[in-house]
C-alpha cells in the first residue's frame, strides 16, 4: 500500500480521537466561563482577561486539532514543519480572541453575530488548513473542494451556535452549571465534527519525493502526552482563575453595592464602633456635616458632629449603653442639635440602631438636616396665623361696618314710617304706597346687614349664647304668629304639631326662634298653595334628651346638587332663585351655624317638585360653649360631705367669709337634700361657680378684698353662669341695688331659713332637680 | 302726659324718634351727649329715659350707672338702646341697672310697647 502514485488510506486511533473531543469540550467550557469574566471586567483587566482567555481557548482548540491530526495515521512517516504549526496556533488564539470579544459585549446584534461567526469560522478553517500544510510527508496532499467548502460552512455554523450559546450563558448565575456544561458538550462535539470533515477533504497520494525537512519535527507518543498535559494545565488554570476571580468579585461587588446604596441614600448614613469612632460616612454625611469621608473616618463621632456642650452627656450615654444595654435613647428617633464643619449649628433628626456584629457593638445612624423643614413648618404656622388674623380682621371690619350702616338706615326706616303715618292721616293713598316701598326696602337691607353681622360674629368667635329656660310650646305659638303673614302670602296652610312630651328647653331663645323662623319663611317662600308644617318632638339619643324640630313643605324642593351648597354663605341653590324669590343666601348658613353653636344638628331631605324637609335636633339642655376654662382642676375648697348614693336636689354654692355662716348654711342646705360647695372669698367663689355651675348661689355682700357686688357683677358677665340665680345675703337693709345688678333676690342677715328654703324651691322649679351635678361631669368630658 | 328724656347724639335719629313719640302724645326732652343727659335727667326728673349707649363725653352705661346710684333719679326707668344684641350688651344693660333694653334701628311698635309697660309699672308706686 505504499507504491508510487497510489492513494494512501489513513486510519484513526480512536483513543486519540476521544481525547481530542474531550479537549474540545473542556476548551468550550473554559470559553464559556472566560466570556463571563471578560464581560464582568472593565478597562485593563478586561483586556488581560480577553487575551488570557484567548490564549487558553486558542491553545485548547489548537491542541484538539493536533491531537486529531495525530489520531490520523498514514502508512508513511509524517513530520511537521514547526513554524507553520506555530502559525496555526496563532490563528487559533486570534480566532478565540475575536470570539470572546464578540460575546463579551453588552449586546450582540444579528450583524455582530454573523460577522463574528464568519471570522471565527474562517479562523478555525485557517488554523486547520494551516496545520495540514505543516505536514511534511513523501506524499501529495490534495483536497476535495466540496468537502473543504462544507467544512468551512460547518466551521461558521458551529461558530454561530457557539457564540450564541456563550452569549446567552455568559452571565449564568451560580448553580446554573448544568446548562453551561450541556452547551460545552454541544460545542465540544461540534468542533471535532468540523475538524474531521476537514480531514475527510484531504486525500494523500504517495510520491516518494523527499519533502522539505528543513524545519520538520516528528511527533512522538511522548509529544502527544506533553501537548495533552500542557493543554489540560492551561485550560484548568484558566477555569480555576476564573472561579477564584468570581469569588472575589462577588465579595467586592456586594460591598460596592452597599457603598452605592449608602451613597445614594437621602440621609446621612454614619456608623460608629464601640469606641465611638466613625467607621462609615456616606456622601450625604459629607454634604450635611462638611467633612469628607477621608477626614471623618476614624475620628470620634461626637467630636465631629456635636456641639461641645452636648458631647460629655452623649459619651456618658454611650458608656451606659455599653455597660447596661439600656439603649432607649440610642434607639429612639429624636431631634438633636448638630454641628457643621464651618461651626454653624442646625437641628437634625436622627435614628440610631445598635447592632451586635462579631461580638462588637456598632451603631448605625441615619441623620437628616431638618432646618429647612423646620423653617417651612414655621412659615406654615405663621401663614395660618396670618390667615386667621386676616379673617378675624375681616369679621371685625364687617361688624363695625354693619354698625355704621345701621345708623343712616335707622333714619330711613324711621322717617318713612313716620311719614307714612302722617300721610295716611291726610288720606294721600298713592304716596303711602311709595313710602311703604321705601320702608320695605330699608327693612330688607336691615335684614341683610343683620345676617352679615351674625355671620361675622360667628366667624370672629364672638357669638355667645344667652341660655335661658323657656316653654317650647309658647315659643312655637309666637313663631306661628310671626310667620303668619308669610304663610298667607302664597296662600299656604300652616300646620303645627307639638308632641305631648315637649315641655321646656334650656337654650338661646333668640337663636332657636331665628332658626325656626328662617326655615319656616324659606318653606313659605318656595311653596305656593301648599302646606308648611312644623313638628316638634322629644327623643332620647345616646342617653341625652333632644328636641327635634321638623319643618316640612310641599314646595319646589331641592336637587342633590343644590344640597351641596345649601348651608354655605352667599350661595343660594341657584342664582335664578335670587331673582325670582329674593333673599340673601345667608339664612340657611346662619341657621346651620346657630344650630352648631348650640350643639345641635341640621339635616335636609328633599324631592325636587315634591317638597323639602329640614330636621333640626337640639339638646334639651344646651351646654354653654364658653366658660370651660379651669374645669379640669379639682375644686380646692371644701366639698361639704353629703351622704353618698343619695340623689341630691342639686348643688348650691355658698360664698361667705364667715366660717360660722358657711357651716350653718351648708348644714341646713344639706339637711334639706342639697349638695353644698363653699367658698370663703369672692375669687374662690367665682372660680367654683364656673367649675361647678351650681343650681343657685348665696352670696355675702360684706367680704374683704372683693365684695359681693363685684362678685355679682363678674358672675353676670360670664355667659356660662350669668343665668345662675344669685341670692344676696347682707346685714345692710337696702338691697334693691342687688336686683338692679342682676341678683335674683336678697335676704337679710341673720338668714331666715324658711325664707331661704322657699326661695330655693322657687328657683329650683325652673331647672330639673339633680341637673347640676350631672351637668358637671358631662361638661368635663365634653370639653 | 308722661315726660320722656331722649339721650341721642345722632341728629336724625333724635329728631325722628322725638317727633314720632310726640305724635304718640308724649312730652319729649332731648340731650345730645352723656353729660348733658345726666344733668338733664337730674334737672327735669323725667318719667322715663331712652338712652343711646354710644355717646360722646360719657357713654350711656356710665350715665345709667350714675343715675341708678343717685337716690333722686334711681326710680326713673331707663331703656338702653344699643346697636345690636350682643349677649354681653344685654347683660351689661341689666348690670348697670337699666330696666329694659332694645336694639337700633328701633322697631317703633315694640319700643312704644316697652315704654307703655314701664310707665304702667311705675304708675301705682
Amino acid at each position: 500500500m505504499t507504491g508510487m502514485g497510489m492513494g494512501l488510506n489513513g486510519s484513526y486511533d480512536y483513543r486519540l480521537v476521544s481525547l481530542s473531543v474531550l479537549i474540545a469540550v473542556l476548551a468550550s467550557y473554559a470559553a464559556l466561563d472566560l466570556a463571563a469574566r471578560v464581560t464582568a471586567a472593565q478597562g485593563r483587566v478586561r483586556f488581560a482577561w480577553l487575551w488570557g482567555g484567548a490564549m487558553a481557548m486558542g491553545t485548547g482548540i489548537w491542541s484538539m486539532h493536533y491531537i486529531g491530526m495525530l489520531a490520523f495515521s498514514l502508512p508513511i512517516p509524517v513530520l511537521y514543519d514547526w513554524p507553520t504549526v506555530l502559525l496555526s496556533l496563532l490563528a487559533a488564539v486570534f480566532t478565540s480572541a475575536i470570539a470572546l470579544f464578540v460575546v463579551s459585549r453588552q449586546k450582540m446584534g444579528g450583524l455582530a453575530a454573523a460577522v463574528g461567526s464568519v471570522i471565527m469560522g474562517a479562523g478555525i478553517a485557517t488554523m486547520h488548513y494551516t496545520g495540514m500544510a505543516a505536514m511534511r510527508l513523501p506524499a501529495m496532499c490534495h483536497y476535495s473542494a466540496i468537502v473543504v467548502a462544507l467544512s468551512v460552512v460547518l466551521a461558521i455554523v458551529i461558530s454561530l451556535v457557539a457564540l450564541w450559546l456563550t452569549f446567552r450563558l455568559r452571565n449564568a448565575v451560580k448553580g446554573a452549571w448544568l446548562p453551561k456544561l450541556a452547551s460545552a458538550l454541544v460545542m465540544g462535539a461540534a468542533i471535532p465534527v468540523m475538524h474531521y470533515t476537514g480531514m475527510a477533504a484531504a486525500g494523500f497520494t504517495f510520491t516518494g519525493e523527499a519533502p522539505d525537512l528543513s524545519h520538520a519535527v516528528s511527533v512522538s507518543s511522548l509529544g502527544v502526552i506533553g501537548i495533552t498535559i500542557v493543554t489540560f494545565m492551561v485550560l484548568g488554570l484558566a477555569v480555576l482563575t476564573s472561579v477564584v476571580d468570581r469569588r472575589f468579585s462577588v465579595l467586592e461587588s456586594s460591598e460596592e453595592q452597599l457603598r452605592l446604596i449608602f451613597n445614594t441614600a437621602l440621609d446621612a448614613v454614619i456608623t460608629m464602633n464601640a469606641d465611638g469612632r466613625i467607621t462609615n460616612w456616606n456622601s450625604e454625611a459629607e454634604k450635611t456635616f462638611g467633612w469628607s469621608s477621608r477626614e471623618a473616618l476614624g475620628r470620634r463621632l461626637y467630636d465631629v458632629i456635636m456641639p461641645l456642650r452636648y458631647r460629655q452627656e452623649r459619651e456618658r450615654e454611650l458608656q451606659r449603653f455599653l455597660e447596661t444595654g439600656d439603649g432607649t435613647i440610642l434607639r429612639q428617633r429624636m431631634e438633636m442639635t448638630a454641628l457643621h464643619r464651618d461651626g454653624h449649628e442646625f437641628p437634625a433628626e436622627v435614628a440610631t440602631s445598635p447592632v451586635k456584629f462579631g461580638g462588637q457593638w456598632i451603631f448605625s445612624s441615619f441623620m437628616r438636616d431638618i432646618a429647612e423643614h423646620k423653617r417651612a413648618q414655621g412659615e406654615l404656622v405663621n401663614a395660618k396665623q396670618a390667615a386667621e388674623e386676616a379673617n378675624r380682621a375681616k369679621s371685625i371690619f364687617l361688624a363695625n361696618m354693619s354698625h355704621e350702616l345701621r345708623t343712616p338706615l335707622n333714619a330711613i326706616i324711621g322717617y318713612s314710617e313716620m311719614l307714612e303715618e302722617e300721610t295716611q292721616e291726610l288720606g294721600n293713598a298713592a304716596v303711602v304706597k311709595d313710602l311703604q316701598r321705601i320702608q320695605s326696602a330699608g327693612k330688607h337691607l336691615l335684614e341683610l346687614i343683620n345676617d352679615i353681622l351674625d355671620l361675622s360674629k360667628i366667624e370672629a368667635g364672638k357669638m355667645g349664647l344667652h341660655l335661658e329656660t323657656f316653654d317650647v310650646a309658647q315659643m312655637i305659638e309666637e313663631i306661628a304668629n310671626t310667620v303668619q303673614p308669610s304663610v298667607a302670602k302664597n296662600t299656604n296652610t300652616l300646620q303645627i304639631n307639638v308632641a305631648k312630651n315637649v315641655s321646656e328647653m334650656r337654650a338661646d331663645l333668640t337663636k332657636v326662634r331665628q332658626v325656626l323662623l328662617n326655615l319656616l319663611s324659606n318653606s313659605c317662600k318656595f311653596t305656593d298653595h301648599g302646606t308648611v308644617s312644623l313638628t316638634v318632638d322629644r327623643r332620647t339619643i345616646d342617653r341625652r334628651d333632644w328636641l327635634q324640630f321638623e319643618v316640612r313643605d310641599t314646595g319646589i324642593g331641592i336637587t342633590d346638587e343644590q344640597k351641596e351648597n345649601l348651608f354655605r354663605e352667599f350661595s343660594q341653590a341657584d342664582t335664578s332663585i335670587a331673582r325670582k324669590y329674593g333673599g340673601t343666601g345667608l339664612g340657611l348658613a346662619i341657621t346651620h351655624r346657630f344650630t352648631q353653636i348650640m350643639g345641635g344638628t341640621i339635616a335636609v331631605d328633599s324631592q325636587p317638585g315634591r317638597g323639602s324637609k329640614f330636621t333640626i335636633q337640639l339638646p334639651v339642655e344646651v351646654i354653654p360653649v364658653s366658660a370651660d376654662t379651669a374645669r379640669s382642676q379639682p375644686p380646692v375648697a371644701t366639698l361639704a360631705a353629703t351622704q353618698p348614693d343619695k340623689p341630691t336636689r342639686g348643688t348650691i354654692l355658698v360664698i361667705d367669709d364667715d366660717q360660722a355662716v358657711r357651716d350653718l348654711t351648708s348644714r341646713f342646705l344639706m339637711k334639706i337634700g342639697f349638695h353644698v360647695v363653699t367658698a370663703e372669698n369672692g375669687a374662690e367663689g367665682l372660680r367654683l361657680a364656673k367649675l361647678v355651675r351650681p343650681l343657685l348661689i348665696t352670696l355675702d355682700v360684706m367680704m374683704p378684698e372683693m365684695d359681693g357686688w363685684s362678685v355679682l357683677k363678674e358672675l353676670k358677665q360670664d355667659p356660662g353662669i350669668a343665668d345662675v340665680p344669685v341670692i344676696m345675703v347682707s346685714v345692710v337693709d337696702n338691697l334693691q341695688i342687688g336686683i338692679g345688678l342682676g341678683a335674683s333676690n336678697c335676704l337679710n342677715k341673720p338668714v331666715d331659713r324658711d325664707r331661704l328654703a322657699v326661695l330655693i324651691e322657687k328657683y329650683e322649679s325652673t331647672r330639673p332637680a339633680g341637673e347640676s351635678s350631672a351637668a358637671i361631669s358631662e361638661h368635663v368630658t365634653s370639653s | 302726659m308722661a315726660i320722656i328724656l331722649l339721650v341721642e347724639d345722632n341728629e336724625m335719629n333724635r329728631d325722628m324718634l322725638s317727633r314720632r313719640l310726640q305724635r304718640k302724645g308724649y312730652h319729649i326732652v332731648t340731650a345730645t351727649d352723656g353729660e348733658k343727659g345726666l344733668s338733664m335727667a337730674r334737672a327735669t326728673g323725667p318719667d322715663l329715659i331712652l338712652m343711646d349707649i354710644t355717646l360722646p363725653e360719657m357713654d350711656g352705661w356710665e350715665v345709667a350707672r350714675l343715675l341708678k346710684q343717685d337716690e333722686r333719679t334711681r326710680h326713673i326707668p331707663i331703656i338702653a338702646l344699643t346697636a345690636r344684641a350682643l349677649v354681653s350688651d344685654r347683660a351689661k344693660a341689666f348690670e348697670v341697672g337699666c330696666d329694659d333694653y332694645d336694639t337700633k334701628p328701633v322697631d317703633f311698635v315694640r319700643l312704644t310697647e316697652k315704654i307703655v309697660n314701664l310707665l304702667a309699672e311705675k304708675a301705682p308706686a
